[in-house]
């Protein structure tokens, strides 16, 4: 399947990946060639088998207990580019 | 033109879990910001997963208890989206193979039984909270990351905002019976997406829908219905037609607007999991469900009104609490109460203390025993029903038998034939005027009743004493 | 022979005698370090501080008499994309430039349990993307074996500074190759075990279900020992699973009389080097002559296997990286008031561009529209390899093929074209995608001598058949402990 320039910049809204800078042309470009390789795929005919729910293993589950709370400053401080108030701070979200 | 509402809901209920769906922090509200963190539910790089097995349990249990088929195998899926309060910029859900699917539930509306069916029950993580008051800009608490939700949605099937109203109220009392969710809505408990189109009346076709959002409680969701209906009937008349799409429901300027257009719908890419495995629920675990399952709301609301003859409204007030329900059933299970006896004591005297005192039924030590008992203390004529409302405070409060309590408040009540007749007789004695009024004719029966009441403390059978009075004064000719 | 030169096999047993102390041995290493990682470049953090201090723990334990696991005081490199706490963990991204994990991996956990001394943490190519550790934000690692060549990637620090004597023994991640492709390059032996038998807790994810980490060493038995360490089911981790085996090293038998060993027609033709199909072949010979049972064998759906693999991986690589939004951690784009826009700009600066076409791929076969033709295909798909490799195993007990069309290439032959690129990786993406344990061992050299590799391929949870197959080959061969001279 080719894909449209205009495709390719809607995959980079939805990827939050900028389509205007210089590297995205080179990025667009090679994106042809690796869908043309990915096409392939198409060629293979699966007959009747289909994708279904991997059973092979099942049920990995947790008991329902709950640890002591945490400190914020330790956890997530130290990493966070920007923290205040206790949290992480980004720029005014409009809900 | 008449037009008939079609409404579909989507509601989320918070499961009360004692920790998060996907890793052991406290899913208990209220906390200190971010303090129930740990790097899997605030997304850090190699963090995994692991499915808290109390999710499966509750969701199946709700879906049970709606008449669902409880998919034996199902998975988990990523939705894929980003924004600052899901901070692995996915949630896990469940896409198209859900736990529960094709569900019935029942509800009452001014007396007509209605049925509203359930596409489906998912259970996913719930998001983080932003926070716009701390700060020139937006802080994330990501204590709600990750908080177990189950998520219901309807077909179509309601028509009005009051069925919507009586649905949800259904679900809420659902899942208080379940004693899976704490219903507490303030806290966001319950939450529900609103879907309203409208068509002709006697169309059987769907119209366009619009899907309406943060609509936070119940009264919310009948006002923002309402508006909605009669947005779209305006629009309609008025040559237009009705747009497909998202609309932010303002409870307190009482009008809806635009948020997102078709056009911008998102594409959340969908996909499994691969960082979880397949659920199944075998047999022996579906049985264990099963049996946790209690008689449901609307089943004892019938029971009530039709085996205990009670009005829709006792049924209703009644059935609406679990507790309540239980102590009515427990009572009338002993055999040694009429069931309308204990349920106007629950529905009046005891109902009016746990709203006086706001505490819940379940956490006094009132007891089905305890109120068996008083009930039988009043029918014997051991007390009266006005010791009867004394004795209660005490049966909330303290361990003591209803027995212990009367006997400490000496409230029991005087029946013995001679004692009482004693005296009637000392008040006769001590009353020449009564009885020369009643000679003249005049009904002093009230009078002499309450000086003998009197004389006994307020502990006389007052039957007792109505018949020997009467048979004393006939005496006197 | 200097430490840096033993095998951890040996490092251990001398280390039990006492006739050598932990603190010495790391002594030795970071020594050796300092002497040639200018020219390996094969550390993203060395962590000799950190080092130094656990081996004099260790020596102390041993002073105190305490009973201590096997490679107690052995030193080991860990990719960069496992999660070590309180150490730099960059992915060799400028997206993580700064992130220091208040947690450890699993294994990270178990190396510590162990008593293994951590040197540093090994550079890669840029969140396991790639296959020439030439994506690297930080620095390209260059091969011991010939400084202008690649390592080969994804973990191609690992692989170096095992094959550099920077470290005896590492610890890497395989998504499509990521272990095996540079252990052929490097002439070390690396394995890619069962999917699930390693945890991947705190392995920064490329693509959750095909990732799995693996050992390095310089001989079979030393991959034997790393790998029981860092075996065994974790809880933190729904996709590990308990293997049905003990201890690997205990298992060791280089005895393969009547071993069944197929040799897939389609893994020999045309794209593989002329040098690379006569050194696997001549190996295949080797087995032979002791006694094993070599034939010719079909797994005609290789040719789907590039494809499968890239649209599986870069689905899953889109969503696993889509955390990295400039919000939590590391890298934040500044000065942007617009939190859609900081998205943008933070994942558009802090990502390097082969990531970034994984991404674009990866949203693109999820995408409403193309999801049943690309992803859910290769889904059902994948089924059929699985099947396929069942098949396979019902007449052999291990599969001998090339690891890499050619031998390690030189620094920037390939690195404009990524369709090349990922050719390189068509003989090793199938072992992922159906979830196989598989082993790499050098098998000779070139003409310019590089090493050549071989790969053995066995059924689920036959890593035992791997390593004593290997090891019978090693024996014969006398490939064992090469270190590169530098």
């Amino acid at each position: 399947m080719a894909i449209s320039r205009k495709e390719i910049e809607h995959i980079a809204v939805l990827a939050r990946l900028d389509s205007t800078g210089g590297i995205f042309d080179r990025l667009a470009e090679d994106m042809q060639g690796i869908i043309g390789m990915v096409d392939k795929l198409q060629q293979l005919d699966l007959g009747d088998i289909t994708d279904q729910i991997d059973t092979e293993r099942k049920n990995a589950l947790r008991e329902d207990v709950a640890k002591p709370e945490s400190n914020p400053e330790e956890l997530i401080k130290p990493n966070a580019p920007d923290f205040q108030a206790g949290g992480v701070a980004v720029p005014r979200v409009v809900e | 033109m008449k037009y008939e509402a079609v409404i579909g809901l989507e509601v989320h209920a918070e499961l009360s879990t004692e920790s998060k769906i996907f890793c052991s922090c406290s899913a208990k509200f209220g906390a200190g910001i971010n303090t129930h963190t740990c790097p899997v539910c605030t997304g850090m790089p190699g963090s995994l997963p692991v499915l808290n097995r109390q999710v499966v349990h509750y969701a199946a249990k709700m879906g049970l208890a709606t008449g669902c088929t409880v998919n034996r195998l199902c998975k988990s899926d990523r939705k894929n989206y980003f924004y600052p309060d899901l901070p692995k910029a996915y949630q896990i859900s469940q896409f198209d193979v859900p736990i529960c699917e094709n569900g019935e539930v029942y509800f009452y509306v001014d007396g007509e039984k209605k049925c509203c069916r359930l596409e489906r029950i998912h259970f996913e993580e719930d998001a983080g909270k932003l926070l716009h008051d701390e700060i020139d800009g937006t802080v994330v608490d990501f204590n709600r990351c990750g908080v177990p939700l189950i998520e219901m949605v309807t077909r179509p099937d309601l028509h009005s905002s009051a069925e919507a109203k009586e649905f949800l109220e259904t679900i809420k009392t659902t899942l208080s019976y379940l004693d899976i969710c704490d219903c507490k809505m303030e806290e966001g408990s319950i939450r529900c997406d609103v879907n309203v189109s409208i068509r002709p009346e006697g169309s059987t076709e769907l119209g366009t829908r619009v899907e309406m959002k943060n609509i936070n409680t119940f009264s919310g969701a009948v006002r923002a219905i309402d508006f909605e209906v009669a947005r779209q009937i305006d629009v309609v008349e008025h040559g237009g037609t009705i747009q497909q799409e998202t609309r932010r429901w303002d409870d307190v300027k009482l009008k809806n607007t635009v948020m997102r257009t078709k056009e911008d719908a998102q594409d959340y890419r969908y996909f499994p999991d691969p960082d979880l495995i397949a659920v199944e629920i075998d047999d022996a675990w579906m049985d264990k469900i099963r049996s946790e399952i209690p008689e449901l709301p609307v089943a004892r609301y019938e029971r009530y009104r039709n085996e205990f003859g009670m009005t829709a409204m006792e049924a209703r007030q009644l059935s609406d609490s679990f507790a309540k329900a239980e102590l009515l059933d427990a009572a009338a299970r002993s055999g040694k109460v009429k069931p309308k006896a204990a349920a106007n004591w629950i529905l009046s005297d005891i109902s009016k203390y746990l709203n006086d005192k706001a505490v819940e039924l379940e956490d006094t030590k009132l007891t089905a025993d305890k109120l068996i008992d008083l009930i039988v203390l009043i029918d014997k004529g051991t007390i009266s029903g006005a010791a009867g409302k004394k004795v209660l405070p005490a049966m909330f409060e303290t361990d003591e038998t209803v027995e212990a309590i009367v006997g400490r408040m000496g409230l029991k009540q005087v029946s013995d034939e001679g004692a009482i007749l004693k005296i009637v007789q000392d008040v006769l004695a001590d009353n020449q005027k009564a009885i020369d009024d009643y000679k003249a004719g005049k009904n002093v029966t009230g009078f002499l009743v309450g000086q003998c009441m009197k004389a006994s403390k307020g502990q006389g059978n007052p039957q007792m004493i109505n018949k020997l009075l009467a048979q004393e004064l006939v005496k006197l000719g | 022979m200097e430490l840096y030169q033993k095998t951890a096999g040996e490092l251990s047993a001398l280390l039990a005698s006492k006739e050598i102390s932990a603190v010495e041995l790391a002594q030795d290493v970071l020594a050796r370090t300092d002497a040639v990682e200018a020219r390996v470049q094969g550390y993203v953090t060395v962590t000799k501080d950190a080092a130094l201090a656990q081996a004099k723990a260790v020596d102390n334990q041993r002073a105190a008499g305490e009973p201590l696991p096997p490679l107690a005081g052995v030193p080991v490199a860990v990719k960069d994309n496992i999660c070590t706490k309180g150490i730099l963990t960059t992915c060799a991204s400028k997206m993580l430039y700064n992130f220091v994990p208040p947690y450890n991996a699993t294994v990270a956990d178990k190396l510590a349990a162990n008593g293994l001394v951590i040197t540093g943490k090994a550079n890669m190519d840029e969140f396991a993307m790639g296959s020439s550790c030439e994506n690297s934000a930080m620095h390209p690692t260059h091969n011991p074996h010939g400084l202008d060549h690649v390592p080969g990637g994804s973990s191609g620090g690992s692989a170096a500074v095992v094959a550099a004597g920077e470290a005896p023994i590492s610890l890497g991640s395989d998504t499509g190759g990521s272990i095996r492709q540079p252990a052929s390059f490097c002439g070390v032996v690396g394995l890619k075990p069962t999917y699930g038998a390693v945890s991947r807790f705190g392995l920064v994810a490329f693509a959750s279900s095909l990732d799995q980490i693996g050992p390095f060493g310089r001989s079979v038995e030393d991959v034997a020992l790393l790998s029981d360490v860092i075996i065994g089911q974790d809880k933190m981790d729904s996709t590990s699973c308990a293997a049905p085996f003990g201890s690997l090293h205990a298992g060791l038998n280089p005895d393969v009389k009547g071993l069944k060993i197929g040799l897939p027609k389609e893994y020999f033709g045309a794209g593989i080097s002329e040098e690379v199909r006569a050194g696997v072949l001549a190996a295949a010979e080797t087995y032979r002559a002791l006694g094993a049972e070599v034939f010719e064998i079909s797994l005609p759906l290789v040719e789907y296997a590039l494809p499968i693999y890239y649209i599986l991986s870069s689905a899953e690589a889109s969503s696993n990286l889509a955390r990295f939004d400039g919000v939590k951690y590391g890298f934040r784009a500044q000065g942007i008031e617009d939190i859609t826009e900081l998205y943008v700009q933070s994942r558009s600066q802090g990502f390097g561009s082969e990531v970034q076409r994984r991404i674009m791929l990866g949203t693109y076969v999820l995408s409403s529209g193309y999801y049943d033709a690309y992803y859910k295909k290769a889904r059902a798909a994948q089924r059929r390899i699985k099947a396929e490799f069942n098949g396979a195993f019902q007449k052999c007990d291990v599969i001998l093929t090339p690891v890499a069309p050619t031998t390690a290439y030189k620094i920037g032959e390939k690195s404009t074209d990524p369709l090349e690129m990922y050719a390189g990786d068509v003989c090793t993406v199938s072992v992922n995608i159906a979830g196989l344990p598989a082993m790499v061992q050098p098998c000779g050299f070139d003409a310019h001598k590089m090493p050549i590799g071989m790969q053995l391929i066995g059924p689920r949870f036959g890593e035992q058949r791997l390593l004593n197959a290997g090891l019978a080959f090693e024996q014969a061969s006398g490939l064992k402990n090469i270190i590169a001279a530098l």
